[in-house]
């Protein structure tokens, strides 16, 4: 690939159906409490997905910055949506997403644990059960939001624009 | 002419990977610098904010001053291999880049290195080790960001923007 291909201008490059994929990504794999056991993968997936659509999309090659910009974007919008749905549901209904299916996780993983951790993880699960909706709560939630959506669709946006590189220069 | 542009396109490129590499060197200190700190004043709403970050074990932490760390030994690893990987890149300036080939070889034995080690003790072929955890996710960590600055696609200098001066054929 050549320097002096043509060079696209951005403007020319909508971003929307790349966000909307990468959100779709992120708020389907951040909604169940998958993504607990698995990290930052989920985001750093939905922020790949974000990326690779946008490049894909217009046969483009795109700078970090941009690449970077546009996952966290996307994983910003997902990640915020299931966890806005979430809170709803757990105000209005008292349902939380998967809490059974963790408290269970939790469970077995106490159960094998070494006797100094058993004692935590125990006490994790009575905090968690006992946790009610609250302006802390969803406060604390906002920043997760934020924080984990600048590390892993930094991640997974950085990934992708380095892996793609064919086609003309959008900037 | 163009050894000036050429120049000009060097100089550009490597202004894009330090500023780069030290962006990400800036950010992942402050996050490890905050995990520490969370870790050290033991702030349980502070664990929150990377509870979905992480599965946050206990066993597979890093413990700093008696309670463990907010993330697990792997995603700690990963961290610190971004920053250290971003400090390479930056102290690395100035010298020729590493070939792709090289990345690609590297990313993928992180990858797969990685990926051996959790299938590996779910078969239990080897308890809990927290240290070889962080130090493969350091390696991780260390691939990923000199993948990313090697292959850093650079901006074109302003002269590949400009029209051309030279009227359409026929005009004139």
């Amino acid at each position: 690939m050549t320097e002096d291909q043509e060079i696209v201008n951005l403007d020319d490059c909508p971003p929307k159906p790349a966000l909307l994929a990468g959100a779709a990504v992120s708020f389907i794999l951040t909604l169940f409490p998958l993504s607990y056991a698995l990290c930052c993968l989920p985001l750093v997936i939905g922020g790949f997905v974000a990326t690779a659509t946008y490049i894909f999309k217009y046969s483009i090659r795109i700078e970090l910055k941009v690449g970077m910009k546009l996952a966290i974007l996307s994983c910003l919008a997902g990640f915020g949506a299931s966890t806005a749905l979430y809170d709803i549901l757990w105000a209005a209904t008292d349902y939380r997403i998967g809490l059974n299916w963790y408290v269970e996780l939790l469970g077995s993983l106490a159960d094998s644990a070494p006797e100094s951790s058993r004692d935590q993880l125990l006490e994790s699960i009575d905090l968690l059960k006992s946790q009610k909706i609250g302006l802390g709560v969803v406060l604390q939630q906002a920043l997760t939001v934020v924080v984990t959506s600048g590390i892993g669709g930094g991640m997974g946006g950085a990934l992708a624009s380095s892996l793609f590189k064919k086609g003309s220069l959008a900037q | 002419m163009r050894e000036l542009e050429a120049r000009e396109r060097r100089l550009g490129s490597r202004s894009s990977d330090f500023k780069t590499a030290w962006g990400g060197l800036i950010i992942g200190s402050a996050l490890i610098a905050s995990i520490v700190g969370i870790a050290w004043s033991g702030s349980d709403w502070g664990r929150g904010i990377f509870s979905h970050l992480c599965h946050q074990q206990t066993g597979r932490c890093i413990a700093v001053g008696g309670t463990a760390m907010a993330v697990c030994a792997r995603c700690l690893g990963i961290y610190v291999g971004i920053v250290v990987g971003c400090a390479f890149h930056a102290l690395r300036y100035s010298r020729s880049k590493v070939s792709s080939t090289w990345l690609w070889i590297n990313l993928l034995g992180a990858a797969c290195t990685n990926g051996l080690d959790v299938l590996l003790e779910a078969w239990q072929a080897y308890g809990n080790l927290p240290i070889l955890r962080l130090a493969l996710g350091l390696y991780l960590g260390v691939s990923l960001a000199l993948f990313v600055l090697g292959r850093v696609t650079t901006p074109s200098p302003k002269e590949n923007n400009r029209a051309s001066n030279r009227l359409p054929s026929g005009v004139g």
